[in-house]
């Protein structure tokens, strides 16, 4: 199955993840790993999850006891790993080429 | 940098919710001080109307009752000073930067509901006595008055907890914007992203992120909400390239 359309922020929510592939983030970790704004990244996270590129999972605590809700986590799948690589080498407007975004400068 | 559109709007939902906030509670603390006008007159007009009866028994040497009642009268005269002493210092405090307002709130609360157990009280005392029961009924409209006016403090105290407290969305306002982010989501979703964005919430809550600031946060995801739709409407297979 081929990839989702590589727009800049899905490249860069794919870059965030794969800084750290074996690590699970939650939504407001995504966004300040990627550099986008706040409540703006749950549709790119839709999408990769409905391609298979993405796993997301409930924390597993129990919130009276920590006393805040449970997180929804995220990382990618192993073969999503290996695909997002892939994209983001082929993408045809790679994050290197936008002066201030190749570093997780903010968009949005 | 140049702030993009998103970004001036979401400043002026800010500054005008702000403003808004603003107005109100001072509005609030005009009532208040109307209030508190209104219940130092019916507090005097029972002093008075208490002497004159004094004036008009004591001579006849049955005096006892309507001079405990004189007592509880002045009590509650020195009560509703301090209210009004306290009430002064809110309005100035909401006329500047709100310091010590939250404090000047609650003991405003404090007083007033002193003020009203006491004027409760007195009308109690004189329900039985046929000579005054006419005082004892001014006596219950103002107790009734100041039942009031301790709701009308609770009013005040909440805005200003509100507009003084910039790191906790008291009012609910991101709250109930998430909601309705959520209900335009298909319904089999909903409930996951409910949690979700509660979570989030919380934990900007929780990093003492600005109110104004969870609220842009969820006009945002209100904002996306339609394409998060679009996206869990559309089959997996379809995504690819889209």
């Amino acid at each position: 199955m081929p990839g989702p359309k590589m727009t800049i922020p899905t490249q860069l929510v794919l870059r965030a993840l794969l800084e750290h592939p074996t690590r699970e983030l939650y939504g407001l970790e995504i966004c300040a790993a990627a550099g986008l704004a706040s409540g703006t990244i749950h549709p790119i996270l839709a999408r990769l999850e409905g391609l298979g590129w993405l796993e997301s999972r409930w924390e597993d605590i129990d919130p009276a006891k920590e006393g805040r809700p449970r997180r929804r986590y995220y990382r990618l799948s192993p073969d999503g790993a290996e695909r997002a690589r892939h994209a983001l080498a082929n993408a045809r407007t790679p994050l290197t080429g936008l002066p201030g975004l190749a570093h997780g400068g903010g968009i949005g | 940098m140049k702030r993009s559109a998103v970004g001036q709007t979401l400043d002026y939902v800010r500054v005008h919710y702000l403003a808004r906030g603003r107005y109100r509670v001072r509005r609030y603390a005009s009532v208040l001080v109307e209030h508190h006008a209104d219940n130092l007159q019916r507090a005097r007009t029972i002093a008075d109307e208490l002497a004159y009866m004094h004036a008009l028994v004591a001579a006849r040497g049955v005096a006892d009752n309507l001079a405990d009642a004189r007592a509880d009268a002045m009590g509650l005269l020195r009560a509703l000073a301090r209210v009004g002493a306290v009430a002064s210092d809110l309005d100035r405090s909401l006329s500047g930067d709100y310091t010590n307002a939250a404090d000047c709130v609650r003991l405003t609360a404090e007083l007033v509901s002193g003020a009203g157990t006491l004027a409760h009280q007195l009308a109690n005392h004189l329900e039985g006595d046929l000579a005054l029961s006419h005082v004892g009924g001014l006596a219950r409209v103002l107790a009734t008055s100041l039942f009031d006016t301790r709701r009308h403090v609770s009013k005040v105290g909440d805005l200003v907890q509100v507009l003084s407290a910039p790191n906790h969305d008291v009012g609910g306002i991101a709250g109930r914007v998430t909601g309705v982010a959520v209900r335009v989501l298909p319904a089999r979703h909903r409930e996951r992203y409910r949690d979700e964005y509660g979570s989030e919430l919380h934990e900007l809550a929780a990093a003492g992120t600005p109110r104004w600031r969870q609220i842009a946060y969820a006009l945002r995801l209100l904002d996306r909400s339609w394409v998060l739709r679009a996206e869990l409407r559309t089959p997996a297979v379809s995504k690819a390239r889209s």
